[in-house]
């Protein structure tokens, strides 16, 4: 299916090209590193391209195309177990345009505190506020019951807000992990 | 769960944020917020775990070049549409 609606025109192209975003933003929240978010999308969409005629709803794209990246990342997870370390790393030097010191701080203290909650918290957040999904959406890309993506939402919420209040903003910027990228 | 207000618990006020509920819900949640200060704080929050999200992650884009170690380049198919 996506190889035939790429080919079809344009339109597709730029719905494709922008869901690659979409997915990379997820899946750097996910794992913190951007080479690895990026390997982690074009294994997704490559999945998605090889998959394609097991997709039968294509409303459903994005909760499909998720569900692969949760199963790359899964995948990941196991191969390399030293990810177990991940809720200690330092968010990735990866940033962005900030316009000031204090955006860019405040950006830091957002993914230092994201990257500290529990796994399954982080998938459901990320796919909720950063995919756009909806809870339906979330329960069938993690296979999980939309009870249970309610419930992780509401811990990862409660964390996180309790996480940004108490992070003390001179800890992450003694990290010297703080660089801005024009 | 963390009740705030007569009728709502944290995560009714989290479906509301998120677009979950239909309108009469909606309706009546907007309205509390209206009479009840608590509640009207505790959608401030959830609303701004949302705004922290996007703060922290929105500006992303797709690193240029060849960061990824994936064989098969897909992009490179994209640019030959």
């Amino acid at each position: 299916m996506i190889r035939n609606t790429i080919c079809a025109g344009p339109a597709l192209k730029r719905e494709i090209a922008d869901s690659r975003d979409r997915l990379y933003r997820v899946a750097f929240s996910w794992c913190n590193d951007a080479m690895l978010a990026d390997d982690l999308v074009q294994e997704a969409i490559e999945t998605g391209i090889r998959k394609r005629r097991q997709l039968r709803d294509e409303s459903k794209l994005f909760p499909w195309l998720y569900r692969i990246l949760s199963n790359a990342w899964y995948a990941h997870l196991r191969k390399d177990r030293k990810h177990g370390l991940l809720d200690d790393d330092i968010p990735s030097e990866e940033m962005g345009p900030y316009s000031s010191c204090q955006e860019l701080e405040l950006v830091t203290r957002v993914r230092t505190a994201v990257a500290s909650l529990p796994e399954d918290q982080r998938q459901v957040i990320s796919l909720v506020d950063l995919g756009g999904l909806q809870y339906c959406e979330v329960a069938e890309a993690l296979e999980i019951p939309i009870g249970t993506v309610m419930s992780r939402l509401y811990r990862a919420r409660k964390d996180l807000l309790a996480r940004m209040n108490k992070a003390p903003l001179a800890s992450v910027a003694a990290r010297g992990n703080i660089r801005l990228v024009e | 769960m963390t009740k705030c207000g007569s009728n709502f618990d944290t995560r009714a006020l989290g479906n509301f944020v998120d677009g979950q509920l239909g309108a009469a819900h909606n309706a009546r949640i907007i309205k509390a917020m209206e009479d009840d200060p608590e509640i009207r704080e505790r959608v401030y929050q959830l609303r701004r775990t949302k705004d922290l999200m996007k703060l922290g992650y929105g500006d992303l884009r797709t690193p240029p070049g060849n960061t990824a170690k994936s064989k098969f380049r897909i992009w490179k198919l994209f640019s030959t549409v």
